[in-house]
């Protein structure tokens, strides 16, 4: 029987770390999204503090190196602090945004701040009025790009042992949605009979192993662009007398992303649609349950509506306005944008069964984005601005299917233009 | 495609609406507006393609008159079968297509039969409205050519160029190779800004460690200076502190040199000198105090021996004191003496004055006996009251019978006096009442009878008449018939009337009515028989009768005369005898009888007054003897009432007498009296008093002067007949002073024990001053005060010696320290002198300014550092920075992208217009050129459309080339539909046709150039059904002219 304990694992906190795919924003809404990731930081320890957990685990990407932002290390530097005066120990691993060979200030670190060194695996110990109760294993990244399987490195757990917690920042299974640093298997992780993983490094809240042990990503505490939607938190693991954790699942997030789909098939008039998009605002608000929120709306279907929305202007009129809406809210819903992927009324297949020239400018387009050679020429007629110095620096290369999905947009824009009278 | 039949079921205005007669060439539908044409364009389109939304804001032509909104249409296909195309907007909404096998079809069969022909295909290929060529107006030149070049493409009023120009405005808005306003380039911008501002804060944040380390560095610099600033601040201090002793140190020196020369002495009492001094003055002060107090002893003594007394004077004071006291009393009394004595006999004699008037014998000793209680004023009141009352009533009686005899039995007798002239008058005239009376009884009669008189003279003369003719007439036939006595009959009644009474008398008169009534009945038919009797005589013969009658006539008449006769006779003698009552000699005729009426009224009312005033007499005797009576009456009275009074009058005369008064005395002047009594009784009072008070006065002068004088005997100054008050006062004078002057002595005695006292006070001190004084000079080793001064001195001198240089010490110690250091400090001391001391002293100085200015100036530098650390530590700008860069690089993203789309839309666009250029082109602008020179009639034959321009030429019959805008509008515009009409012709040959819909185009056409488009509408019937619609007859008339196998529709309003 040993005692009772409890610890919060997180990771991924990216503090100070820009919130991408948000292209235009309001000041207020800005100062909020700066803050956004030590707000959530600070409901960690807010969290730690509170429960009076015995330690904080921090399984690296605390912050994204590349910014050197001495702010964020400040902040995280004073929030460790708060954790020194609760007496509340941290133990943090480094990850590829925050290798230890990275750019860092020269602060001094609270006593009660254990960082893992780069070198190997190192243990230490955790002392409960004078009684050993956990030990825990951990490595940082001690540059960017690694990767090698640390997970080979970690001692199997010796019998006898208290709870034993490995950290790790690292890339379960081949997942390829990921960037591949210190690739890994679960196997790798559960053959080390530890008794606890705090992973870090997939900014998704995953469980990939439920218990025996439990082996979690808890995900980035707060979301910070469009693909990192949903609720974002850390775990409170508690550890009973009998060595058993069990984790719950915390939300500490204070700005949500949000994407919802809107169909205007059976709207007509604008009006109709701003009533809708105002109704998702609304049903977004709530699942956000007083927090701000971030959304992007994405206009799908077809129906009479898709021509006035093509207009140039009319979307952002009426972002414009519902952002005007929003003005004053405290918990606000920023629209980030509206996007625009509806097609015109009439079917496409039958515009491309015509015999006139709309018909034969739908087949060229079909042409065009079925024939590689095609696809390259066109690729060419937008030179101008790739590869202009500006461009080549801050643009992106497109992909295929990128660009496949702008030549689809030119072809309804094609339409909208050529045709584009009611009934009559 | 062609429509066959079109039949509506209910849209619009129609219901059950059929139009058969449709060519596969020209049909015109003519209405008026408002007829419905659009309508029916509407539901063709509609039958086709489908309803539209109810929502979607466009005219749904609901069945306005009723029936099923929809309808169909009966169209034929190229190989001539024919189709049922149905559609109705309730229900399912899907199109019903019927195949001449009776097999149905539905969306898919209809669009394989439209050739996949959709609105859109057939609005902008098949459709020719009047706003398409009313536009070419409103644009300029290039939208025009714009127009025209699309024409021959088929889509309808888009001009391609046009959108080909707009995709690359819109792009160009995004981004431009050179500049910096499109969206994308100041996006650029921008970030490159970001970028830069966010290097320069990477350089500061770099900077934060190196900072850091020059923090600490010089941090420890300061560390070092100040250290070495302290050291020599010690040792400056040390210094100065040197030389702030020396001065001590010298001083300390002298003082134990002198210390050396004065001589020792053990002790000295402390304030010595001053304790000295004060002694001896105060020895002094004493001395002279005694002095003092030894000479006023000796004053007193003087004083004492003046004062002498008067002890009998003294002995008597009370008594003195006391007649002091009374002095004023006995003045005024003496004063106040005669005053009463007159007063008292002025009152004797006003008692007197009263007494008499009372009575002459009245003394006092009748007043004291008299009683005026108020009682006995009660009785005097009484009897005066009833006196009173006795004379009253006396008096009024008097007056009473006065009043009867004097006033009303005058006047009643004054009365009768004048009524009885006036009868006398009257009595000329008395006229016998009685005879009065008759005449005027008979009066009346007379005239009566005088009428009667009259009546029955003409009774008589009428009779006389009738007799003479009777007479004339008449056979003398007259039988005197026995007539039949009464008197039977009335004692027939007399019977019955006794039986009535008889009947009456016996209880039982009903028999006896019964018995008078038959009776009298009985007598009654007797009369009757009795009379009637005589007319029944003989019954003869009609003569007979005749003569019967006149008979009986004759008989009739005689009688009557008869009668008459005795009337008369009697009428006069009665009228005769009136006559003579009257005074009338003979009968009188009616004027007489007039006058003599109207004699007797005034007679008569003579008479009635004369009564009259006769009775009033009567009346008034009566009155005068009933007074006379009343008077009688009340003198009876007055008589009593007197002798009442006399009763009452001797009755206060015997009270009068008993109570001693004058008899003449009435008894309102007895109480008078009364009050007189009183006012005396009053003044005896007041007599007695003034008597008394007289006395009382006397007596106490009599007193007063007996006590004066015997003080005065006693006091052995009696004199003789001196003024009392005068002695008094001398006396008391004297009295006085002698009380002063034991007093004075008294007090002189006090004054000299006190001054005993204090004399030997002051004594007893001067000894113990002395005592003091030698003790003093003993203890500090003296045997004269001049020893003890000079000691003193000594002493004094000493001590401050020691005391400075002790303070010197402490000085000194208190910088040094006390023990080691001190002593340390006095060698160094000894081994400097002063001079090196200060120069020391300034070095030192020197260098710690140095150094403090170099500490400043240190630490300066590193409150420098300190901040920049700082602001780089709260620098947020870097974070807000970067979100920026992120929302522009998104942005840029976003924009880029748009650009993109605008891009590859203009290119594939562009390549489609190439295709279309090199593919269709030729075929259509072969077409539109036929079109095209129909319609000029010739003028021109060609039309180009050069590759890789998109323009369009046209060339004249003279092979010259002409831009579209240096053609004429209405050249254009046949341009324009050979264009359309060309690529209508073009199209038709790749795909299903379906008809084309003319909405009354050529309204604006003059006829030159109307006719030409028939031409070119002739030509195009050859490979389509054109349906035209128009609300102009003229245009009927030109279009079936020209084309004359065209079918007319009309459409009627409703």
């Amino acid at each position: 029987m040993v005692q009772e304990f409890s610890f919060v694992h997180t990771a991924d906190l990216h503090l100070d770390s820009p919130f991408k795919g948000i292209s235009e924003i309001s000041s207020e809404v800005s100062s909020e999204l700066t803050n956004a990731t030590f707000t959530a930081f600070d409901k960690i320890i807010d969290l730690c503090i509170e429960k009076q957990v015995d330690f904080l685990l921090i399984a690296g990407d605390v912050y994204d190196g590349a910014d050197r932002s001495l702010r964020a290390q400040l902040r995280f530097r004073d929030g460790l602090k708060r954790l020194s005066e609760a007496e509340i120990k941290a133990y943090v691993v480094h990850g590829n945004h925050d290798p230890l060979a990275g750019w860092s200030a020269n602060l001094d670190w609270p006593r009660n701040v254990h960082i893992f060194g780069g070198e190997s695996v190192e243990k230490v110990s955790f002392e409960k009025d004078g009684e050993e109760i956990a030990q825990i294993y951990g490595i940082s990244f001690h540059k960017r790009d690694i990767k090698t399987n640390l997970a080979l490195e970690y001692p199997e757990k010796p019998n006898g042992a208290p709870f034993t917690i490995g950290m790790l920042h690292c890339n379960v299974g081949s997942d390829t949605g990921h960037d591949p640093y210190a690739p890994c298997t679960l196997e790798n992780l559960i053959s080390k009979n530890y008794d606890y993983w705090a992973l870090g490094h997939i900014h998704k809240k995953t469980i990939l192993n439920e218990d025996n042990p439990p082996i979690i990503y808890p995900g980035n505490p707060q979301g910070l662009n469009p693909k990192e939607t949903g609720v974002r938190g850390c775990f409170l693991v508690k550890v009973d007398q009998k060595g058993d954790p069990s984790q719950e699942f915390i939300e500490v997030d204070s700005i949500r992303w949000f994407v919802k789909e809107l169909s205007i098939d059976s709207l007509y008039t604008e009006q109709e649609l701003i009533t809708e998009i105002h109704n998702r605002i609304e049903k977004i608000r709530e699942e956000a349950e007083g927090r701000s929120s971030v959304c992007r709306i994405l206009l799908t279907g077809r129906g009479a509506l898709h021509s006035s929305i093509a207009l140039k202007g009319v979307l952002d009129d009426i972002l414009k306005d519902l952002r005007e809406n929003e003005e004053g809210e405290k918990q606000f819903v920023w629209i980030e944008s509206i996007e625009d992927y509806t097609n015109p009324e009439i079917d496409r297949k039958s515009l491309l069964e015509r015999k006139d020239f709309i018909g034969d400018l739908l087949k060229l387009f079909e042409e065009f984005s079925h024939d590689e050679n095609k696809i390259a020429e066109l690729k060419e007629s937008l030179d101008p601005l790739f590869t202009s110095p500006s461009g080549r620096k801050l643009l992106e290369s497109r992909d295929d299917e990128h660009f496949r999905d702008l030549i689809k947009k030119a072809e309804t824009l094609c339409l909208d233009k050529l045709i584009g009278g009611k009934f009559t | 495609m062609k429509f066959e039949e079109i039949y509506i079921d209910g849209f619009g205005i129609f219901h059950n609406y059929p139009i058969k007669n449709l060519t596969p060439g020209l049909t015109i539908f003519i209405g008026p507006n408002e007829a419905g044409k659009s309508t029916i364009l509407s539901f063709q389109k509609r039958i086709l393609f489908g309803f539209p939304d109810r929502r979607s804001g466009l005219n749904l032509y609901p069945p306005l008159a009723g029936g099923n909104h929809g309808g169909r249409l009966i169209i034929s296909n190229a190989d001539n079968t024919r189709y049922t195309i149905e559609r109705y907007s309730k229900g399912t909404h899907n199109v019903k297509v019927i195949f001449p096998d009776g097999s149905t079809g539905g969306t898919t069969e209809l669009s394989n039969l439209l050739g996949h022909a959709n609105k859109d295909i057939f609005e902008n290929i098949y459709a020719f409205g009047l706003t398409e060529l009313q536009d070419f107006e409103t644009l300029n030149s290039e939208a025009v050519k714009g127009r025209i070049y699309s024409a021959g493409t088929g889509i309808g009023a888009v001009s391609l160029s046009e959108v080909q120009k707009n995709l690359e405005t819109e792009a160009g808005s995004f981004f431009k190779e050179r500049g910096s306003k499109p969206e994308i380039n100041a996006i650029f911008n921008e970030i490159k800004k970001i970028d830069s501002r966010l290097r320069e804060i990477e350089k500061d944040t770099q900077n934060f460690d190196r900072l850091h380390k020059e923090l600490e560095e010089i941090t420890k610099e300061i560390g070092y200076v100040e250290q070495e600033r302290n050291q020599i601040r010690t040792k400056s201090n040390h210094t100065t502190n040197l030389v702030t002793v020396w001065d001590d140190w010298r001083k300390i020196q002298e003082a134990e040199e002198r210390l050396q020369k004065i001589p020792e002495i053990e002790n000295f009492p402390e304030n010595g000198i001053e304790m000295l001094e004060r002694n001896i003055e105060k020895i002094d002060e004493l001395n002279e105090s005694i002095s003092e107090k030894n000479e006023r002893l000796e004053k007193i003594k003087i004083q004492k021996s003046v004062i002498r007394i008067d002890e009998k004077l003294i002995g008597n004071k009370d008594k003195i004191l006391e007649l002091q006291k009374g002095q004023d009393k006995y003045i005024s009394a003496t004063k106040g003496l005669p005053t009463v004595e007159e007063t008292l006999k002025r009152d004797k004699e006003g008692l007197k004055g009263l007494l008499h008037e009372i009575g002459p014998d009245w003394d006092e000793e009748k007043l004291s006996n008299f009683d005026i209680s108020i009682p006995t004023k009660e009785t005097v009141r009484r009897k005066h009251n009833t006196l009173e009352e006795a004379k009253e009533k006396i008096r009024d009686t008097e007056k009473e019978v006065q009043g009867i005899e004097q006033k009303d039995i005058k006047n009643i007798e004054e009365e009768i006096e004048e009524v009885d002239k006036h009868l006398k008058t009257q009595s000329l005239q008395q006229i016998d009442e009685k005879k009065l009376e008759q005449q005027r009884k008979s009066l009346p009669l007379l005239r009566i009878k005088y009428q009667k008189l009259k009546e029955k003279e003409a009774d008589m003369r009428n009779l006389d008449e009738k007799e003479e003719l009777f007479t004339i007439l008449k056979p003398h036939r007259a039988e005197p018939l026995p007539t039949l006595p009464i008197w039977p009959a009335f004692m027939l009644i007399a019977a019955g009337i006794v039986s009535l009474i008889l009947s009456i008398f016996g209880n039982d008169w009903a028999i006896g009515i019964s018995i008078l009534a038959i009776l009298s009945v009985s007598s009654i038919i007797y009369i009757i028989l009795s009379r009637k009797e005589l007319p029944t005589t003989t019954p003869e013969g009609f003569e007979d009768k005749e003569a019967e009658d006149l008979i009986k006539r004759s008989k009739d008449l005689s009688e009557r005369r008869n009668k008459l006769e005795s009337a008369l006779q009697k009428i006069k003698s009665e009228i005769l005898s009136n006559a003579e009552i009257c005074d009338f000699g003979d009968i009188p005729d009616p004027q007489q009888i007039e006058n003599k009426d109207s004699e007797l009224r005034a007679a008569s009312e003579n008479q009635l007054k004369l009564n009259e005033l006769k009775k009033q007499q009567e009346m008034r005797d009566q009155k005068l003897g009933k007074l006379r009576e009343e008077a009688n009456t009340v003198k009876k009275k007055l008589e009593a009432l007197r002798k009442e009074e006399e009763k009452a009058q001797k009755d206060w005369r015997n009270w009068l007498t008993e109570k001693g008064l004058n008899l003449e005395l009435t008894p309102e002047g007895t109480i008078d009296i009364f009050a007189t009594i009183k006012t005396c009784l009053e003044k005896k009072k007041s007599i007695e008093e003034t008597k008394a008070r007289l006395n009382a006065i006397q007596e106490s002068i009599e007193e007063y002067e007996t006590k004066v004088s015997s003080v005065l005997e006693d006091c052995n100054r009696k004199n003789e007949e001196i003024n009392v008050i005068v002695e008094l006062e001398k006396i008391t004078g004297e009295l006085n002073q002698a009380i002063e002057d034991s007093k004075t002595l008294e007090q002189l005695d006090r004054d000299e024990e006190n001054l005993k006292l204090e004399l030997r006070t002051l004594e007893i001190k001067l000894e113990e001053r002395q005592r003091t004084v030698s003790e003093l000079l003993s203890q500090g080793f003296a045997e004269s005060e001049t020893e003890f001064r000079e000691n003193a001195r000594n002493w004094e001198e000493r001590n401050k010696r020691m005391d400075e240089i002790i303070q010197r010490e402490q000085n000194i110690k208190r910088i040094s320290g006390n023990g080691k250091p001190y002593f340390d400090f006095i060698n160094e001391l000894e081994e400097t002198s002063p001079e090196d001391l200060e120069e020391k002293e300034l070095q030192l100085k020197e260098r710690l300014e140095e150094i403090e200015n170099n500490l400043s100036e240190v630490r300066e530098k590193r409150g420098g550092i300190a901040k920049e650390i700082e602001q780089i530590e709260r620098r947020e700008e870097g974070s807000f920075l970067r979100m920026e860069k992120t929302v522009k690089m998104q942005k840029l993203k976003k924009n880029s992208d748009e650009w993109s789309i605008l891009t590859l839309a203009r290119t594939i666009m562009g390549k489609a217009i190439e295709k279309y250029e090199q593919e269709r082109q030729p075929e259509v602008i072969k077409e539109a050129q036929s079109f095209f020179s129909k319609t000029t009639l010739g003028r021109y034959s060609r039309i180009y459309a050069p590759l890789d321009e998109a323009k369009i030429y046209v060339e004249d019959k003279d092979g010259r080339r002409k831009d579209i805008q240096d053609l004429s509008r209405g050249t254009t515009e046949q341009l324009y539909l050979s264009l359309r009409f060309g690529f209508v012709r073009e199209f038709s040959k790749r795909a299903e046709s379906l008809p084309i819909v003319f909405d009354d185009i050529l309204v604006n056409f003059d006829p030159r150039r109307f006719r030409a488009a028939c031409e070119a509408i002739k030509e195009l019937t050859k490979t389509n059904q054109i349906l035209y619609f128009t609300c102009h007859p003229e245009t009927v008339d030109l279009l079936t002219e020209i084309i004359p196998d065209s079918k007319l529709v009309e459409i009627p309003v409703r």
